[in-house]
């Protein structure tokens, strides 16, 4: 069977510094100063405006694989979830995904405060992929789920933070989706709901879901991944067993804590 | 099971491509999203939709005042109310959607940032949630017309065949508005400059736009200009079919209706490209 995500040298890179416009003025400014530069070296100040967030990374997802992507604030994790979302378009190189993808790097995407939690559950799953008949199908267990049955038709505004929190995973953990790509979104609501909400996305991987999971806690991404790629300053720096990545992740850590 | 999902990720310059099959499979979503915005403009108002009304209707009656009352302005031996009012529905309905959508890139980053789907829902939607308000303002307006034709024992002002060609003028408003709302959304997202200077151009168009006045009042000198403004010859001809005014000839018509489509196809196009990495830059 061919792997849901095949990326393939994928790179990005963000143009910093003096490109980040905010208005027509400082473009023009820009535009100024080029042109007055002309003669002088500019290689060295393109360098310098180009920053690569991803570099050469290349990996292969199988259905019923969850990885954990490991590294520091600022190695590339985002970017690379945004990338196979379709949120953006890397630079160079490529990813073939095979499925339906469900973007999870927040909770309740598209909710609206003034509609409820009805309303609100049809929209997000329609925003997460999921056809009207779909979300119809398993509205049910989406709402007992949420423990929300109460409130179903109240404005999700009222909601306190947990019944917001708890209505937008259950949406999420009932996607039909083939990937999921999770962004530190199990870190909130209680202990008991993240209890349970890592036990449905094991689940769901059990079922030949395929899982990109980012967390920052140790004791999560090695309850549900197999896997492990590290990112350091947008280098794949490790492929291999979750065990073992933790490790290495836990140990630079420590490294650079002590220079 | 998944291989008709199959997608390829890459970076990617073409202008044309556009990703219709995404389109297709987000369909529900474009009816959600119409509805939300919909009704997420009257959501704890007790007047609810009557605002769609209220504006409008108050509009009309200061014109009523202050052009015909105070100026006597005359309005081609149409009633003013019905005369102001069906040119300020048309306005609002070009002003409103055109004005959302400038900003719909803007106003959505943080959920672009978070989940995908075709970006061009968002300029639709704002454009459908309008144009069901506009609606309900053609049905008062109906109520009104009637009215004045039955107090006033039809004199003056009549409908005439070309009505038939209504639902072709919207649309050549709902182009016109995409046109010009998607390339302000695309441009804002660059540079926030665009955004004041939408507010300040809507009002000079607004009175560059034969809305409150009548185009025999215009002095032939001017007639081009006025006339040259795309929005124009809609009003202009919603007006002769709605009262039998003066109709405007097929030339003119022709030619707005092509600045529109032109607007619509390119500002479409530069939305498209912009709206695949603009989350970089916003």
């Amino acid at each position: 069977m061919k792997p849901l995500i095949e990326v393939e040298n994928l790179s990005k890179c963000y143009r910093t510094g003096e490109r980040g416009f905010r208005s027509l003025r400082d473009s023009f400014q820009y535009w100024w100063g080029q042109s007055l530069k002309k003669e002088m070296k500019i290689e060295e100040a393109d360098l310098k405006r180009f920053f690569w967030a991803l570099k050469d990374i290349s990996f292969r997802l199988q259905a019923g694989e969850a990885i954990g992507l490991i590294g520091k604030n600022g190695a590339g994790k985002s970017t690379l979830l945004r990338i196979l979302a379709s949120l953006t378009e890397p630079t160079e190189g490529q990813a073939v995904i095979r499925g339906r993808v469900a973007s999870l790097l927040e909770m309740g995407s598209g909710f609206h405060p003034d509609l409820t939690g009805r309303e609100n559950v049809f929209l997000n799953g329609a925003f997460l992929g999921m056809k009207k008949k779909e979300v119809a199908e398993q509205f049910d267990a989406i709402v007992a789920f949420s423990e929300n049955e109460a409130f179903i038709d109240t404005p999700v505004k009222h909601y306190s933070k947990g019944m917001y929190t708890r209505l937008a995973f259950s949406v999420a953990a009932h996607l039909n989706a083939d990937i999921l790509l999770l962004d530190e979104v199990l870190e909130l609501g209680d202990v008991a709901f993240q209890q349970r909400a890592i036990e449905k996305m094991i689940e769901r991987k059990k079922e030949g879901k395929a899982i990109v999971f980012v967390s920052h806690h140790a004791e999560r991404v090695q309850a549900m991944c197999d896997r492990a790629i590290c990112l350091d300053s947008g280098y794949l720096s490790f492929d291999g067993g979750i065990k073992e990545g933790m490790e290495r992740y836990l140990t630079s850590l420590t490294l650079s804590s002590m220079l | 099971m998944s291989e008709s999902y199959t997608k390829i990720i890459k970076a990617d310059s073409d202008w044309w491509s556009f990703d219709f099959r995404s389109v297709f499979y987000y369909r529900d979503l474009l009816f959600l999203m119409i509805r939300r915005e919909f009704v997420s403009k009257y959501k704890q108002t007790i007047l609810g939709p009557l605002w769609f009304v209220i504006q409008p209707s108050l509009m009309a009656i200061v014109f009523v005042f202050l052009f015909s009352e105070t100026m006597h302005v005359p309005t081609d031996g149409v009633p003013p109310v019905l005369f102001y009012f069906s040119g300020i529905i048309i306005w609002n309905f070009l002003s409103s959607s055109l004005g959302a959508i400038s900003l719909s890139l803007l106003h959505h980053s943080e959920l672009c940032k978070k989940v995908y789907f075709p970006r061009i829902f968002l300029p639709i939607s704002q454009l459908f949630a309008s144009f069901f308000a506009l609606l309900i303002q053609m049905g008062v307006f109906i109520v009104l017309y009637l009215l004045f034709w039955v107090t006033q024992n039809h004199s003056g002002f009549f409908p005439t065949a070309q009505l038939l060609l209504l639902p072709l003028w919207f649309v050549q408003l709902a182009f016109l508005s995409l046109g010009v709302g998607t390339w302000i959304a695309g441009l804002t997202s660059r540079y926030r400059d665009f955004h004041h200077l939408t507010q300040l151009g809507l009002t000079l168009w607004m009175y560059a736009s034969p809305i409150s006045y009548s185009l025999r009042l215009v002095s032939p000198k001017w007639k081009w200009l006025v006339l040259s403004n795309p929005v124009s010859p809609v009003i202009l001809s919603i007006r002769a079919a709605v009262f039998g005014t003066e109709a405007l000839s097929l030339e003119i018509q022709l030619i707005s209706m092509a600045i529109s489509i032109f607007l619509c196809v390119t500002g479409t196009l530069f939305f498209n490209r912009i709206q695949r990495n603009f989350i970089d830059t916003i």
